[in-house]
């Protein structure tokens, strides 16, 4: 199976629709002498995996018992209340967005995401065996946006404490944060302060005053996708080239809408910026 | 001046969201290149 398997794959276009390359693949005839049946050879690894995790987890079980609490009572609320630990990381989120985008869209966007990589990665590299030489954007790409969760999980399990606030190991965690530390400002007001812009709307929609400043937030978050797509297929043409026009698009809005969620928690840990647009109808 | 390092510990935060990303990244990007080493005369690639 390696010889022509190998080869195979270095024979494949570099460019070229998904379908070409699986014709291509499927083409070549790969003897039955060179490849191994599924049954005993995988199932029975599968089994084995299945008895280790059952095995592990059962043992896990035993020795550290579910960190149930009393029973919930109206009168007491828990300070903090923390999600499951697999959650913590979205709970953690709600710290930098409004719950309709860490609670919906950026899930959202996480799932969708991650169902599309079979289909938004044509290279026929590292199928069957591992590498990192091969495939160093996804690898870092996917690689930065699972310690980002990690990290995530990591702050809300161990690092937040009474009403949420940031607790460092050395903090008592009995004793309230002050309270008012953090003053955050929108972008936009930022802005207006700044450039000395006139606080008159410019044209109001409904409920919608757009200002000067508004506007410019608009141009700035508009402009952060505009030049995410633009740069990969300006200076890495050959990446464009492979993916094709639609998954391109997709790979590249995925990544950098994962790109802008550290770049707004820095900007409202560094800047103080609660919301770099907003509108009546929604803050982001 | 603010003293950065007090509470809301705006610094501190940032450099431990820079730090944790980065090596949970090196663990997992130094994980798949020792597979890729300890594996590379597995006769699954070449």
């Amino acid at each position: 199976m390696s010889e022509n398997a190998s080869e195979s794959s270095k024979s494949l276009p570099k460019q070229g629709k998904l379908a070409d390359l699986i014709k291509k693949t499927a083409s070549e005839k790969i003897g039955p002498e060179n490849t191994v049946l599924v049954w005993p050879n995988l199932v029975y690894l599968e089994l084995i995996a299945i008895m280790v995790a059952v095995a592990t987890i059962l043992f896990l079980s035993l020795v550290s018992p579910a960190p149930l609490e009393e029973l919930a009572s109206a009168d007491t609320t828990p300070n903090p209340t923390k999600a499951p630990w697999y959650f913590l990381g979205l709970q953690e989120l709600l710290v930098y967005f409004d719950p309709w985008l860490a609670g919906m869209v950026l899930p959202t966007f996480i799932i969708i995401g991650l169902v599309l990589i079979p289909y938004v990665d044509p290279s026929p590299l590292g199928k069957g065996y591992y590498t990192f030489k091969e495939r160093k954007f996804s690898m870092l790409g996917f690689g930065f946006g699972l310690a980002l969760w990690w990290v995530l999980i990591l702050i809300g399990v161990f690092f937040r404490g009474l009403d949420w606030s940031w607790y460092w190991p050395w903090d008592d965690p009995h004793v309230h944060q002050p309270a008012g530390a953090v003053k955050l400002v929108d972008l936009e007001i930022l802005l207006q302060d700044f450039l000395g812009l006139n606080e008159a709307p410019l044209v109001t929609l409904g409920r919608y005053a757009v200002t000067m400043s508004n506007l410019l937030t608009w141009a700035m978050f508009l402009g952060f996708y505009a030049v995410g797509f633009t740069v990969p297929f300006l200076f890495f043409r050959e990446f464009y080239r492979k993916l094709g026009f639609v998954r391109y698009n997709l790979v590249m809005f995925f990544f950098i809408s994962m790109m802008g969620v550290p770049m707004k928690i820095f900007l409202r840990l560094l800047a103080d910026i609660k919301y770099v647009l907003v509108t009546p109808w929604f803050k982001i | 001046m603010d003293d950065i390092w007090a509470y809301p510990y705006r610094l501190g935060i940032g450099i431990f969201f820079v730090v944790g990303t980065l090596v949970f990244m090196g663990a997992f990007i130094g994980i798949a290149v020792w597979l890729e080493k300890a594996l590379k005369e597995d006769d699954t690639k070449k």
